[in-house]
């Protein structure tokens, strides 16, 4: 009897069955049952994820070859802007030089200890979000190479974003921009903190800004440490817009990022002591 | 189910390593969506419904969504245009390209009405303008360049 109405009623069962399998994965997903859902993910993710390594390592190689070229046909007059640049650069070393012992000095009469980095690990990315409602990356690394969800992900340029799931090979890391990041900010100049978060439209917002607060346009943000996820002084970006709506109880700024997200290639996953404060702007090697 | 394995790994692809290069803003075409789209001409709708099911699967692990979210979208969605898509006539090109743009201005507003129920909304007005118009709009333009082109082909080969 019922395998009779199965029958008949075949095309409604499955319609019925694949909407209540999804609705089911996304409730259990959604309550965080660490039980079928991420073992299902992994496997998804695992069985293409050889393909798009191999695809990201062909990006990249013809890429390679095809900046090589360009740069062979550009190297002359790059060669006369770099001898400029570094007769200009000699210039500052020297005020830098003296500002660095000047800072030593004083780091010494405060009885400051030097700031240690913190470990990272590089990784490369071979695939962003499928979608356009999240904005994430997928890079090469995963549990097996000590990555672990909640790493802070870094680039030379700036803070790129957070690891929100690892797999075995592979880790998907959650950018500043999507639309539900949020990450304790301090700016630089005027010293007060803030929650930067990402929006649909990709553009980075930093909110409650005390009203009284004088923001500067063009201010230098940075992470402020509070969270846990990310250390302190890592660059954000820098403030566009400031929007302080009149009898608001905080204000809200806009800011650039310091990296151009559709361009990264490699990230630096923060893998080592996450917690001890770090210089901003500080490049990785 | 070899032109099935072969487009999902050619879809998985290009929208994760090659959509990212034709971004328009934010905005990238939804392949996948289109996958399920061209599928459905071969297909009957509890075929198109299981696909969408697997293609969403896919599409949830290679994002930063939930499981399930563009599971649910495309195996209802699958169902749905394979019984609406017998109403339209295949050998011309608009009323596919207003099937199309349907298909992806339906498939953006049920993804925003589940993550809405799952307390993940968005702000309804930003979404529409930023992610599930212009969304909808690109990936008719990528599928009427694919309609297109499969046509013209279809048309040298006759002339040859």
């Amino acid at each position: 009897m019922i395998f009779r109405l199965v029958a008949k009623y075949r095309r409604t069962v499955v319609l019925a069955s694949a909407v209540l399998f999804s609705f089911l994965l996304l409730t259990m997903e959604v309550r965080r049952e660490e039980t079928l859902t991420p073992f299902l993910k992994r496997l998804l993710l695992e069985s293409v994820s050889p393909f798009l390594k191999a695809t990201a390592y062909l990006k990249r190689s013809t890429g390679e070859i095809w900046e090589s070229y360009v740069d062979l046909r550009f190297v002359r007059q790059e060669n006369v802007r770099l001898q400029e640049e570094i007769q200009a650069l000699r210039t500052r070393l020297g005020t830098v030089e003296e500002a660095q012992r000047e800072n030593q000095r004083l780091k010494n009469l405060l009885g400051l200890r030097e700031r240690e980095p913190f470990q990272v690990a590089p990784a490369a990315i071979v695939g962003r979000d499928a979608t356009n409602w999240f904005h994430t990356l997928l890079i090469d690394r995963g549990s097996r190479h000590g990555i672990e969800r909640n790493m802070g992900v870094i680039a030379p340029a700036g803070l790129v974003g957070q690891v929100v799931e690892a797999s075995s090979s592979s880790a998907r890391v959650q950018l500043i921009s999507d639309p539900v990041s949020s990450v304790g900010v301090l700016l630089q100049g005027s010293r007060v903190t803030g929650l930067l978060v990402g929006g649909q439209s990709g553009r980075l917002r930093i909110r409650y800004l005390p009203v009284r607060a004088e923001v500067r346009i063009g201010e230098v943000v940075v992470t402020s440490g509070l969270g846990g996820v990310y250390p302190k002084g890592i660059l954000v970006g820098k403030v566009l817009a400031v929007d302080g709506r009149g009898g608001a109880l905080f204000q809200e700024a806009t800011v650039e990022p310091s990296i151009d997200f559709s361009q990264l290639e490699e990230v630096l996953v923060i893998t080592g002591q996450d917690s001890r404060p770090v210089r901003s702007q500080r490049r990785e090697e | 189910m070899i032109w099935l394995a072969g487009g999902l790994l050619a879809v998985v692809i290009l929208q994760t390593t090659i959509a990212p290069w034709v971004q328009l803003g934010q905005v990238r075409p939804d392949l996948f969506l289109l996958l399920l789209y061209l599928g459905s001409f071969r297909m009957n709708p509890t075929q198109a419904c299981l696909m969408g099911c697997l293609l969403g699967l896919y599409e949830d692990a290679l994002s930063g969504a939930p499981l399930g979210l563009n599971a649910f979208t495309l195996s209802l969605l699958g169902y749905v245009l394979v019984r609406v898509r017998e109403e339209v006539d295949e050998n011309r090109l608009f009323p596919q390209l207003v099937l199309l743009f349907l298909t992806g201005l339906s498939a953006g507003l049920i993804t925003s009405g589940v993550l809405a129920f799952f307390g993940m909304g968005r702000n309804f007005g930003e979404s529409l303008l930023w992610i599930i118009l212009p969304g909808a709009m690109y990936t008719m333009a990528v599928g009427g360049l694919l309609l297109f082109g499969t046509r013209l082909g279809r048309i040298v080969q006759v002339r040859l």
